[in-house]
């Protein structure tokens, strides 16, 4: 504020006196200037409690005065916020939220949040994002979906959604909320802001004229939508089940149980936004297939109309390929039979004489099972149409609502320290120490501890901390940070660190943002381990990597490192690209996660033995055969570079190359893992020993149950709990059986960071897939609980395939195949179900279960397990 | 509330967390401040602010003393915001005070060390200030570094045991206008500094030159379009179209007619108006627009540079006729 004065002055020395002749006018005085002062209503309201705040406008806020207040010309919320259907149906765009129904969205203190903070929190689909292309276009939207190859934009006001490839990307920007600050000094006193909260807080759906419903007879409602041309058509059913389809984009957007909505005296719709569901249907969802390039050519679409025929709706449009114009007319009828399942049904117009495969680009893994008479090469996002296939159907059974979260099991959030900018509390470690002090490190270079309920910062300025682990006397605390490992001791016991000592800083590290480091992790002997990632672009691309997509700089990235109990630095194992995770088990055996990227086709877990190369070749020219880095590093050799590098023998490393024990399978169950975090043998359920990951792209917990074959680790992955509230990336197990999650706030994905805490109840039994093992003939799928019925083999799906290890970045997956399953037998205790089907090695199983119930009638929420197979039994 | 609700209202109150608009300087107040940190050209810099406006980069890899500057001291923002790790900015002008080599040298000023391990820093509990702890050719040696007024720097080294050659500091001597030794030491060469053997403190006391430079805070972007979209989209199109504010289309020297403390004058669209409709958006406003919403000040985001940016790009949006 002080440096935005200083730099008007320079700028215009009659700026300040021409404010001072305007700060009488309510219109015309910028709530900066008003901010600055001392006495300004928005400093005083911010430097209370929200709660607080909250509490007294439920109690003392007036409602009917809000409203007033709300309508206000100087305020101007209704110039961005639509808070009526009048509004909406007269064609008012809403830049903002809408307020209709905020106060079912927000409780009183989010509300007094988002008024005194508008930058803070905004609401989800209105944080928008700017980006700049290289070829000097400007795209600004919402980001709707994120990859390493590309960035897909909606943009809020029009609708539309931009697909950006990344390498076209020149700089990418947060915009700031259109909300602007210092609004509430526009308020004549504190109570006008109470009435505000009171009356925004009453925005109700419940509140809005008579409900709709269809009594006996289908009703459809034309819906007006802000900045595009049809209205969104919403359907409410006699069965009580109601859902919409956006005409403009051409697909079905969200479902509920209840009143369709609610019409004002007007006739105006408000919908019953609170209650819906997605269908996780992508806009113009019809892609068609050329090559193996699946879903690469759109279409232009036109919408042709709806008719109600029967209890159903059809809504008809037509697409034509950008190229050739051709046409194909689509037919659509959702078949509503159930709150949980649903058919949709296309009949399909080909243009003469096309043989090319459609796909639709449906978000699979949202549901519990989708069937389709199609075909479907991937469970996560694409389903096929056969050649000239007219009729089209898809099968859905949607999850229940809410959060998956076997049974005996909660959630619950740890309030973080007070907010500290510019220090976002980014929770990267936890590590518990013998007097019951948890300590977690900090993305923005903070460890904080945790005892009896209170936060205290123990050390701070620390760069990228992305690990804290306890030392082996209980009290002092190693970190992992960016360029160093580091032991801090508290020697005057005032609760702070006083000693940062350097124990491990003879790696690499140039300055790239992806050098980052994690750990570390210490095994009984005394051993620590920790890793490091590689550089995003510069020295030493793979020679045969085509994409370039990372690189060494040399000097140990990519590495598992080691340090003895005298500090003693010495390179461990090779072949990481960003392994965000590194873990220790009961018997000491180490585990390291990578991420997505050239040369590792999914995100895995692998087990890392000394001298062990996981994959990525960049790392190779660090071994002694090459001459290039020198085992110690010195402070000489730690920042040199080398200018080239001899080739790789691909022959050599391809047949040297550890495979991971588990793939965790890019798309369906984590993009981006942090640490594996082994349960205790007891206390947490039936799943001790076993390994829990999160991943800041599913915002999910998953499971690994690990078996040795042949003296090689390999097992299943399975689903666990999702969604967390956010992005989650770091796990630890406390001393009290609790699994404790941290997440991070921004970068690839991004949330409120916080940690949350799963916790099992030590009595109840649920009800999900132990384990799978590899047996002689196929798999056995052991159950927490009694399966039901006799289950057949015509009730498990079960699906072959495997990645590529390339330089690519990512592998689809490859040859998938329905294997089917030859038998299937359930254990006398019905608590074991062995499959009989032939397995090959080098292969990954996918187990997908469908509607399986257990004898106490619960239903298998995380019914599918994908099972990698390094080895066969003989 | 049952845990499904709490779920679905978890799900629904998901938000993001937006940083533009918000400074992200690193405030030292009374107590010094330890910030590692990448800068550029030195990935593993240890970044020094201490009360009263002094601050300092140290290299741990040389154990160096590296450049010194007065006033703020970090911007936080690269390393805070989007995926974090891109260099920090030093909130002044810096001034070099290492040379490319280890400083220290133990026997003779040309001895370049064999070996130099960093083994961290303390923190004084009181004070924050941080002395540096290492070993050259395995002589341990702390080092603090202190100012005692502006353009002043004290170097301060302590050898904990006793040695049995002298020891030399080796300064760049560009930036130096003075430069006072504690007793026993002296200046055997221009730029060296010898400590005898039997010394366990020593102290160089530097007067820099006053510097004319003045430190001009860089911004991420000056790229007008990105600017402009960031900060002006939301309500001004480029095309005519019709949002919270007037369109842009056509801007500049177009005739506008606006309403200036409450009467119509017409006026054309030049570099002075654009000026002050940004730096106050509120003095001159087009007509139709009295009543709409206030802009947003965007001065409290921009610098100068920016604004002069986002103006340049304002200046191309020329009539299609002209």
């Amino acid at each position: 504020m002080k440096y935005t004065l200083r730099l008007l002055r320079r700028f215009h020395p009659a700026v300040l006196a021409l404010l001072g002749a305007m700060s009488g006018m309510a219109l015309s005085s910028p709530a900066v200037w008003a901010a600055d002062a001392a006495a300004s209503l928005t400093t005083a309201l911010r430097a209370r409690a929200t709660a607080e705040l909250a509490g007294t406008a439920i109690q003392s806020g007036d409602a009917s005065r809000g409203e007033a207040i709300y309508r206000r010309d100087t305020l101007g919320c209704v110039k961005c916020h639509v808070v009526s259907p009048q509004a909406r149906a007269e064609g008012q765009r809403s830049i903002g939220p809408e307020q209709t129904t905020i106060g079912d969205r927000l409780t009183p203190k989010q509300l007094v949040e988002a008024v005194l903070y508008p930058n803070r929190s905004i609401a989800k689909g209105y944080a928008a994002f700017v980006v700049l292309t290289d070829a000097g276009m400007v795209h600004k939207g919402v980001v709707v979906s994120e990859s390493p190859e590309a960035v897909v934009l909606i943009s809020p006001e029009t609708g539309k959604t931009t697909e950006i490839p990344r390498v076209d990307i020149e700089a990418m920007q947060p915009a700031p909320s259109a909300m602007p600050e210092g609004l509430t000094d526009q308020l004549a006193s504190e109570q006008e802001f109470y009435d505000l909260i009171a009356f925004l807080s009453e925005q109700k759906a419940g509140k809005r004229g008579t409900p709709i419903t269809a009594t006996g007879k289908i009703v459809v409602k034309e819906v007006p939508q802000p900045g595009v041309s049809h209205p969104l058509l919403a359907i409410a059913l006699p069965n009580g089940i109601c859902y919409s389809f956006d005409p403009n984009a051409c697909h079905l957007v969200s479902i509920w149980e209840g009143p369709l909505g609610w019409a004002d005296a007007a006739g105006a719709v408000t919908l019953n936004e609170v209650a819906t569901e997605s269908f996780f249907v992508r806009e113009k969802p019809w892609r068609m297939a050329v090559g193996h390039n699946v879903g690469r050519v759109e279409f232009d679409y036109m919408w042709l109309g709806y008719e109600v025929v029967g209890d159903e709706v059809v809504v008809r449009y037509r697409m034509s390929d950008k190229e050739q114009q051709r046409a194909w007319v689509v037919a659509e009828t959702l078949e509503v039979r159930s709150p949980l399942r649903q058919r949709i049904r296309f009949e399909i117009t080909h243009p003469k004489g096309s043989a090319e495969v459609l796909t639709y680009w449906l978000q699979q893994t949202n549901y519990r099972s989708v069937g389709t008479n199609g075909q479907q090469a991937q469970r996560n996002q694409l389903e096929f149409l056969k050649p000239g296939q007219t009729l089209f159907e898809i099968d859905l059974v949607r999850r229940k609502r809410g959060q998956v979260l076997p049974l005996g099991y909660r959630v619950d959030q740890v309030e973080g320290p007070a907010p500290d900018r510019p220090f976002l509390f980014e929770p990267t470690g936890f590590s518990f120490a013998d007097d019951g002090s948890l300590f977690v490190s900090t993305r923005t270079g903070h460890i904080w501890r945790l005892l009896n309920g209170v936060w205290t910062r123990f050390a701070e300025g620390l760069h990228e901390t992305l690990g804290v682990r306890v030392a082996a006397n209980g009290r002092d605390v190693y970190t992992m940070q960016k360029p160093e490992l580091t032991l801090l001791e508290d020697t005057d016991g005032d609760g702070r660190a006083d000693l940062y000592q350097s124990v491990a800083n003879s790696f690499r590290f140039t300055g790239n943002y992806h050098e980052f480091a994690y750990g570390p992790v210490r095994n009984t002997a005394g051993n620590l381990f920790f890793s490091t990632g590689l550089a995003a672009s510069g020295h030493h691309e793979a020679k045969e990597s085509k994409t370039g997509q990372m690189s060494s700089p040399l000097g140990y990235r990519g590495w598992v490192m080691k340090v003895d109990p005298q500090g003693n630095l010495s390179p461990f194992a090779s072949g990481l690209r960003s392994p965000a995770g590194i873990g220790i088990n009961a018997d000491d055996e180490l585990f390291v996660t990578d991420n997505q990227g050239d040369w590792v086709a999914s995100s895995y877990l692998a087990h890392v033995e000394e001298g062990d190369f996981l994959g990525h070749p960049a790392t190779l020219w660090d071994r002694p055969e090459y001459g290039l880095t020198p085992r110690q590093l010195d402070y000489r050799s730690v920042e040199a570079t080398v200018e080239t590098v001899p080739p790789l023998d691909e022959v050599s490393y391809r047949a040297e190359r550890k495979p991971p024990a588990v793939w965790l399978i890019h798309g369906d169950l984590a993009n981006s893992p942090g640490n594996p975090a082994f349960a205790p043998a007891s206390g947490f359920g039936p799943f001790g020993g076993q390994a829990f990951l999160a991943d800041i792209s599913h915002r999910a917990i998953i499971r690994v149950a690990l078996e040795r074959i042949n003296g090689v680790y390999q097992g299943a992955v399975f689903p666990f709990i999702r969604p967390l509230a956010s992005a989650s990336y770091s796990t630890c197990f406390g001393p009290d059986g609790r699994l404790w999650v941290g997440s991070v706030g921004r970068g690839w994905t991004t949330g409120e960071p916080i940690i949350e805490t799963v916790s099992y109840d030590n009595t109840s039994t649920p009800f999900e897939m132990q384990r799978v093992a590899l047996t002689p003939h196929g798999f056995d799928i052991y159950f927490t609980q009694p399966v039901a019925d006799a289950v057949g083999g015509d009730a498990v799906t079960v699906r072959e395939f495997h990645y590529l290890y390339w330089a690519e970045y990512g592998s689809d997956r490859q040859e998938v195949r329905g294997r089917p399953v030859e038998q299937a037998d359930l254990s006398k205790d019905h608590t074991v179900l062995s499959l009989r089907l032939p397995v090959k090695a080098g292969k990954v199983y996918e187990l997908d279960l469908g509607y399986v119930e257990a004898e106490s009638g619960a239903v298998l929420e995380n019914n599918v397990a994908f099972y990698t197979l390094n080895e066969v039994l003989p | 509330m049952n845990r499904q609700v709490l779920a679905v209202l978890l799900l629904i109150s998901c938000s993001t967390t937006a940083f533009a608009g918000e400074q992200f300087d690193i405030e030292v107040t009374d107590r010094a401040v330890v910030q590692r940190c990448v800068t550029k050209g030195l990935p593993r810099s240890i970044a020094v602010g201490m009360p009263g406006g002094f601050n300092y980069l140290f290299d741990p890899v040389r154990c160096r003393l590296v450049s010194v500057w007065f006033g703020d001291f970090l911007d936080f923002r690269p390393e805070a915001t989007g995926r974090g790790g891109q260099p920090l900015v030093p909130l002044g002008v810096r001034r070099n005070l290492g040379t490319a080599e280890v400083p220290i040298r133990i026997g003779a000023e040309d001895r370049i060390p064999e070996a130099v391990e960093f083994a961290g820093y303390r923190i004084e509990p009181a004070t924050g200030i941080p002395a540096f702890l290492f070993a050259v050719d395995g002589v341990p040696i702390e080092q603090r570094v202190l100012s005692f007024g502006p353009g002043q720097v004290t170097i301060e080294l302590a050898f904990p045991t006793p040695g049995t050659q002298p020891r030399l500091y080796c300064m760049e001597m560009t930036a130096v206008e003075q430069c006072e030794l504690s007793d026993r030491l002296e200046q055997p060469a221009a730029g060296f500094v010898r400590i005898p053997a039997t010394e366990s403190w020593a102290q160089i006391r530097l007067q820099l030159k006053p510097t004319k430079e003045s430190f001009v805070r860089q911004q991420p972007t000056t790229n007008g379009r990105l600017l402009y979209a960031v900060h002006c989209m939301s309500c001004h199109t480029l095309d005519g179209g019709k949002r919270i504010g007037p369109s842009f289309a056509d801007l500049w020297t177009a005739p506008r007619i606006v309403s200036r403390n409450g009467q119509l004058e017409s006026m054309v669209a030049d570099e002075a108006y654009v000026r002050e409709s940004i730096l106050k958006p509120q003095a001159a406003i087009v007509k139709g627009y009295e009543n709409a919403n206030r802009m947003v000040d965007i001065t409290q985001t921009l610098n100068e540079q920016q604004i002069e940016a986002l103006v340049a790009f304002l200046k191309g949006l020329k009539p299609s006729g002209s």
